[in-house]
């Protein structure tokens, strides 16, 4: 039985504090399904007891009289870089996990327990929602295929032989599939709205600042979001407006008020004025996807959006920023990894501090983790410092000055999720920069700090190569403009002819 | 913008050279252990050269921002955010010592150890 979790995030919360339905059978089925999906690789660690028990306490907590929170029941899966207390969080990596007879263990049970809850986590807790469990991704993030997990791929549920994209691969595998009404994901270059549009599910990346980044393992600090993935635009917005708000343990975190997002699903999109950036439409874009993107873009139009042209003249220059600014700060915060505090720990005999932090950081990390903290030690050494870091500084200030730009004219911008539709597992892995060029549609959004989202467009046909496979449509907004990101996104999903999406059964 | 025309930007940089002035980077062993030791990363000989082809072609490939000019550009570290204000000075609690201490790899009574590191020789 699916039928509990298979609902929207609202009507499944409203049956579950109406009394109709019970959190307990809603955690059952999320199980389950999780068993039933075990193939897919979406979790590293299933959290079965507790999730019956927080269920049952919810159920509990009704019976008695008490109000619900907004996820009332809700099974809810957060990707593997959150902060979890008492359960395993690796961020996909083997230096987070215990030595095992002296080695390095591909072994989540052998996870760091953190000692606190990250912020989202307590937020989620506190509407009431239940945790099922905690997801695959690549290795602290950095990847766009789920392949650079140390604990093994995640796979599409439309393709098992295909990727169903990254970093926040199995949060989106784990909606796509129906084994959670939403699920927890991070966005530090597109890593949720990606996977969101190659899996066919909604994904926010909110603006930079807009949800706390407290307890969220770092990647790139002056990037890093964390956003929800689910099967719907309102499920996606209820979420969304459940984690989202000031935080005084993250500085970075925006006081500006959280309006009610869910409403804004329902709000007139006509008379607003979406642009439709050129550069995003070039000859590297599969023309299917990019005849998906257009229907919906005509479509949106006919609702009565207006339809514009705007100009990115400095989108082809994101991919080489973001690989500069990103691997800069990863070098720094993955500092951290040194043997001493948390995970994994070699110690060769006499090999002093250097042997502890070597021998734990080359055992410890995977190859992508090495060569980006490799890159951004590089770049940010001397002598050439100013020839990249500083260089790529100066031109995320033109990037975002795009943006500005094109937010003087429009009121946002639609665009492609990624150039093709979920590749095949392996395709990719041998060759670093063609997997980084894949994600030239995502990047910019994150360097300029700006609201993203990506929503399910009609998946590409069937053909000798591949079967159909879903696409997405990424809308871009200014600063704190996520409630106006749903309204258009509601008002083509309510016209949507393949909405809802469901994979093909196996 | 997609992968087609990104890999055909990257011929153009090939066997073009941008910036006169720029010395054309390619990278060398030595300098892969050299910033392999700033990282604290102990590679593999193997990994080693893997590196070596790799980051070169990466840096090649974002050898494209030299494109620009950017002089009068200021740098952007971070995102602006609207308003990020002081928190109030009050002190609370922090975290148990024991339940952070809890999942060291290795404890020395109150505190992590670490080998040793000071020469008393």
């Amino acid at each position: 039985m699916r039928d509990l979790i298979d609902l929207g995030v609202a009507e499944l919360a409203g049956r579950i504090a109406g009394g109709e339905a019970s959190a307990e059978e809603a955690a059952l089925q999320a199980l389950d399904a999780i068993e039933q999906g075990k193939h897919l690789g979406a979790f590293l660690t299933v959290m079965a007891d507790s999730a019956l028990a927080q269920a049952r306490a919810i159920d509990a907590k009704r019976r008695h009289g008490a109000r619900l929170g907004p996820l009332a029941g809700v099974p809810i899966a957060v990707k593997d870089l959150l902060c979890t207390r008492g359960f395993p969080t690796t961020a996909g990596s083997k230096i987070l996990t215990r030595a095992d007879a002296g080695r390095a263990a591909a072994d989540p049970t052998r996870g760091w327990r953190p000692p606190y809850d990250a912020t989202v986590i307590e937020r989620l807790v506190a509407a009431d929602a239940v945790l099922v469990g905690k997801t695959n991704l690549d290795e602290f993030g950095m990847g766009s295929s789920n392949e650079n997990s140390a604990f093994g791929v995640a796979r599409n549920p439309w393709d098992p032989t295909r990727t169903p994209g990254g970093s926040s691969g199995g949060s989106a595998v784990a909606v796509a599939a129906g084994m959670t009404p939403a699920a927890i994901g991070t966005d530090t270059g597109g890593s949720v709205r990606q996977p969101a549009g190659l899996c066919g599910v909604v994904g926010i990346k909110p603006t930079y600042g807009r949800v706390s980044r407290n307890g969220l393992i770092a990647f790139a600090s002056s990037l890093d979001q964390i956003g929800p993935l689910a099967r719907n635009v309102s499920s996606a917005a209820r979420v969304l407006g459940a984690i989202a708000g000031h935080d005084p343990r993250d500085a970075t975190s925006a006081t500006i008020a959280v309006p009610d997002y869910e409403a804004a699903c329902t709000r007139d999109v006509r008379g607003l004025r979406l642009g439709v950036p050129e550069e995003y439409f070039g000859p590297g874009l599969d023309p299917d996807v990019a005849e998906s993107v257009r229907e919906a873009i005509a479509t949106l139009q006919r609702e009565g959006c207006v339809v514009r042209p705007v100009e990115l003249p400095h989108t082809r220059f994101g991919v080489a920023t973001y690989y500069i600014i990103a691997t800069a700060e990863a070098s720094s915060n993955l500092a951290r990894f040194d043997g001493v505090r948390f995970g994994l720990r070699l110690e060769p005999p006499g090999g002093g501090l250097d042997g502890l932090y070597g021998a734990t950081r080359d055992a410890g990390f995977g190859p992508e983790v090495k060569r980006r903290v490799l890159l951004g030690t590089y770049v940010l050494s001397a002598g050439y410092y100013d020839a990249y870091y500083r260089k790529a500084q100066q031109v995320r200030t033109l990037i975002r000055r795009d943006f500005d730009a094109a937010f003087a004219e429009v009121d946002l911008i639609a665009t492609p999720i990624a150039p093709t539709p979920a590749f095949r597992l392996g395709e990719r892995v041998a060759d670093p920069l063609s997997m980084y060029l894949g994600d030239v549609f995502t990047l910019p959004a994150s360097l300029a700090g700006i609201a993203g989202l990506s929503v399910p467009t009609r998946p590409t046909r069937a053909r000798e190569d591949r079967p159909a496979l879903p696409t997405g449509l990424q809308l871009l907004g200014p600063p704190f403009s996520e409630d106006r990101l749903l309204a258009v996104a509601a008002t083509w999903e309510r016209v949507s002819p393949t909405h809802p999406l469901r994979p093909p059964s196996p | 913008m997609g992968r087609r025309r990104e890999t055909l930007a990257v011929r153009e940089v090939d066997g073009r050279v941008l910036d006169p002035f720029a010395t054309p980077m390619t990278i060398t062993r030595q300098d892969v252990l050299h910033i392999a030791r700033l990282a604290r990363l102990r590679l593999e000989d193997h990994e080693v050269e893997g590196f070596i082809g790799e980051l070169d072609r990466i840096l090649e490939y974002i050898g494209l921002l030299r494109e620009l000019d950017t002089t009068e550009i200021p740098a952007m570290s971070h995102v602006v955010v609207a308003e990020s204000p002081l928190r109030d000075d009050t002190v609370a609690p922090a975290l148990d010592r024991d339940a952070v201490l809890a999942e060291a790899p290795r404890r020395v009574g109150e505190g992590f150890a670490v080998p040793a590191f000071v020469d008393e020789g």
